[in-house]
């Protein structure tokens, strides 16, 4: 699949008083320099182009919350091209993004990602809570989020496997909110309604997902709420009154600095759809 | 380590690979358990109150409290029982991390591919599967070789996650070969992995909970009947 989408570069140059990414602008001599001690030599290989689902994914690290006093190297991929030698070597096995390097070893799948930062810097602010049984109902929401429905086309869509993008049913379903039209739209937005209430009834009142911490759960559903704006836009739906808690929660993450500057702005993901639907004959 | 009569119970049905997941892990860990066997057809009111989200065995119920999602059961199981039997995942975290990779391929890559030759209605369909199938085994033998380190299972010297994750599939591996006339896991193809099934399946905790193929064989064809 190939995204024709007009190039969007942001410049990321957010500094947060723990956390420091370096703009694959710089030299490589610049980021050997800016490298913390406490990182050992950890990069995340993510890309930086605000519209697409692997931003989704490489944010979900981004937020993770507080910050864990690690620095990191980022290096942006460009995925419109060629995928990146250090890529294929990386993560032979999907060749998707994000990637964490850390000591030379590479760790994939985000939400592994994730579970991975928590257990090898465990003295940090932790993203799992303690016990078992709640930690079993993290994974088992975080996963939810990952893979609500697997639809026979998205194995069988060649789309799916040739995208650099880890694609999961969730996204998938909100893809077809602002891809298609008529029935087929009709259907998604019934689908994607239904996992929203379901994700209500699982937040009820807490602050967050994860109770009175933002944890595993949060930094799973947080990058998609960027994305509410245009599946309500494109599909003609108010998710607030289908999960008015759920926005809420939404608002309370984006007040999160870290998830405030990894996430991007719902606007401008809106435009950078419609400017996608353009160039593809997308009505 | 037994638990009081009605502490641990599990929700399933024996022709399950999900299901089996979670007892080999119990098994390991000399949990007792009750096994609540589902009737095919028709789902319990104990299952659809415990996973209301998707309606799916298996289910752990502990202390009453459900668990679901098989190898988050696995894991949940793990943890809990942490100081009885072998740890089922490593320690160190990259190793973690690993096991926890393969164990997702082996669900959102291998599975559907074995699953598609069972399903594929022509020749050429059940041959692409084939080699989907056989390129994926290829990748876990690599996956075995680098995380076995010699040992006999992906585990090491004991069973652990990936093992759990891969092995419930070879029931049904057993049954498709004998319904295709395709040998899944070829000693040819490979080797590691053709031994390592063997192991897994004699070994204690697997082998009393592991279905045998002709009443996998005699379920599949009267499920294929209906």
């Amino acid at each position: 699949m190939q995204w024709d989408l007009a190039e969007i570069r942001y410049e990321i140059r957010r500094r947060d008083r723990e956390v420091h990414w370096e703009h694959v602008g710089r030299s490589p001599e610049e980021d050997r320099k800016t490298h913390c001690k406490n990182a050992r030599g950890c990069r995340i290989d993510g890309m930086s182009d605000e519209c697409t689902t692997a931003a989704q994914a490489f944010e979900r690290l981004l937020a993770v919350d507080p910050p864990r006093l690690v620095e990191y190297e980022y290096r942006e991929e460009n995925v419109w091209g060629d995928k990146s030698p250090l890529l294929l070597e990386s993560n032979p096995v999907y060749k998707k993004i994000p990637v964490l390097i850390h000591d030379g070893k590479p760790v994939c799948e985000s939400l592994i990602i994730i579970q991975y930062i928590d257990e090898a810097w465990p003295h940090r602010a932790p993203l799992l809570p303690a016990d078992p049984y709640a930690r079993a109902q993290a994974r088992f929401w975080a996963d939810f989020v990952n893979k609500k429905v697997r639809l026979p086309y998205a194995y069988a869509s060649h789309e799916f496997d040739s995208s650099p993008f880890q694609i999961t049913p969730f996204t998938e379903c909100g893809t077809r909110l602002w891809k298609l039209k008529g029935e087929t739209q009709a259907a998604a937005k019934e689908e994607f309604i239904e996992i929203l209430k379901l994700l209500e009834s699982e937040l009820g009142d807490k602050k967050y997902f994860g109770g009175d911490a933002f944890g595993f759960v949060d930094i799973a559903l947080a990058p998609f709420v960027s994305w509410f704006y245009t599946y309500e836009t494109c599909a003609s739906f108010s998710i607030e009154e289908a999960a008015p808690k759920v926005v809420a929660w939404g608002k309370r993450c984006m007040e999160r600095e870290s998830v405030a500057n990894a996430v991007s702005d719902p606007h401008k993901i809106y435009e950078t759809v419609g400017i996608f639907k353009k160039t593809n004959g997308i009505e | 380590m037994a638990s009081a009569a009605g502490e641990v119970r599990l929700i399933g049905a024996w022709p399950s690979p999900f299901v089996l997941r979670p007892r080999v892990a119990l098994n390991l860990k000399g949990v007792e358990y009750e096994f609540l066997q589902e009737k095919f057809g028709e789902k319990s009111e104990l299952l659809l109150r415990s996973n209301p989200v998707y309606k799916k065995i298996p289910v752990l119920l502990h202390h009453d409290k459900p668990v679901c999602e098989s190898m988050i059961i696995v894991e949940y199981v793990d943890e809990v029982w942490a100081t009885t039997g072998q740890a089922i995942l490593p320690a160190d975290p990259y190793e973690r991390a690993l096991h926890r990779f393969w164990a997702v391929y082996v669900d959102d890559k291998w599975f559907p591919s074995m699953f598609g030759i069972a399903k594929a209605e022509t020749e050429e369909a059940k041959a692409e599967s084939a080699e989907q199938a056989w390129a994926g085994l290829k990748l876990l033998e690599e996956a075995f070789e680098k995380l076995s380190k010699g040992k006999t299972f992906f585990g090491g010297d004991t069973i652990g996650y990936v093992d759990i994750a891969l092995g419930a599939y070879l029931g049904w591996a057993k049954v498709i070969e004998q319904m295709t006339g395709l040998k899944l896991l070829d000693e040819e193809k490979t080797p590691l992995l053709a031994v390592w099934a063997e192991r897994f399946c004699a070994h204690e905790a697997v082998k009393e909970v592991m279905p045998e193929t002709e009443k996998l064989m005699e379920f599949a064809k009267m499920r294929l009947g209906k």
